[in-house]
């Protein structure tokens, strides 16, 4: 079709699943559990549920990355969530608190390893990519961009979504 | 006698190599901490008595790559090794930074042991 992607919706969100495990077991030494996999069409699902309602997104962080398709590797958690990502990643105690500015460059960091692992398994095969620096409160609704790819899942206290946007590639 | 430079624009990794490099019972005298290039170059010129630096790629203000050009126009591979440290493993970013001088690479998520090993020959 002209696509200069030919990973397909699947493979990417297995992709991604072994991205997020590969840093979360190596880097935080946490397992996750799966909440939600797929591919969302349009708009991104807002896939971070807490009991049983949708639980509210606390922390964004975005890598664009460019290449054959623009896109973003975008990371959602909530408010429990990114202190479970924080503290894995410093190595703190359950119920050590974080300073705000030190969660929010933790949950950068960490969207960055899953966006460089991502890149290495889905986008490296089919051309040269560049990731960009780690944006933050950037909101992901851009018309232009399609979800590839999401994975909702539970860390120890909280959770967290991790979502592929592509632009739409010019001519299929 | 090991003053490390660690460069990266994220906290979170400067305080996780820290970390690993204690762990790894690397003996590291001091370790000096940038943002990005310009601090790297910055702390470089201020410490001169630094003999080993690990270096992000991925970075703003001067990325790793403009970062290792301009230290080889000033101290060979031998005079200061560069590692870096870097998300994108088989990129072509690694590749124009090994091109340009640098002396190894890791790939992030790291455990201890691959940082032992790449950091192993230029540590005593
Ligand atoms: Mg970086």
């Amino acid at each position: 079709m002209g696509n200069p992607i030919h990973c397909s919706a699947e493979e990417m969100v297995a992709h991604l699943q072994s991205a997020v495990e590969d840093v979360f077991q190596t880097m935080l030494n946490t397992m996750i559990t799966l909440i939600d996999a797929g591919c969302a069409e349009g708009a991104p699902r807002a896939a971070l549920p807490s009991g049983g309602e949708p639980a509210r997104v606390q922390f964004e962080a975005v890598v664009p990355f460019s290449g054959p398709r623009n896109g973003a590797v975008v990371l959602q958690c909530t408010a429990e969530g990114a202190m479970d990502i924080a503290r894995g990643l410093l190595m703190l105690e359950a119920g050590c608190s974080v300073p705000l500015e030190e969660v929010q460059d933790a949950i950068g960091e960490c969207a960055n390893m899953v966006s460089g692992s991502l890149k290495t398994r889905a986008l490296d095969p089919y051309g040269v990519f560049h990731l960009g620096v780690p944006q933050f409160g950037t909101s992901s609704a851009d018309a232009s961009r399609r979800s590839a790819g999401q994975l909702a899942f539970r860390m120890s206290e909280g959770c967290a979504a991790v979502e592929v946007w592509m632009e739409e590639s010019a001519a299929a | 006698m090991n003053k490390v430079l660690i460069v990266d624009d994220s906290s979170t990794m400067r305080k996780i190599i820290m970390r690993v490099l204690r762990q790894a019972e690397i003996a590291v005298d001091n370790v000096i901490e940038a943002g990005n290039g310009v601090e790297g170059l910055a702390a470089l010129g201020a410490n001169p008595d630094i003999g080993l630096i690990l270096s992000d790629v991925n970075m703003p203000e001067m990325n790793g790559i403009d970062f290792v050009k301009a230290i080889r126009s000033s101290h060979t591979k031998e005079q200061l090794p560069v590692i870096m440290v870097t998300t994108e493993g088989g990129g072509a970013m690694v590749n124009t930074a090994m091109e340009l001088g640098a002396n190894g690479y890791v790939c992030k998520p790291f455990t201890p042991d691959s940082i032992r090993s790449a950091l192993e020959p230029y540590v005593g």
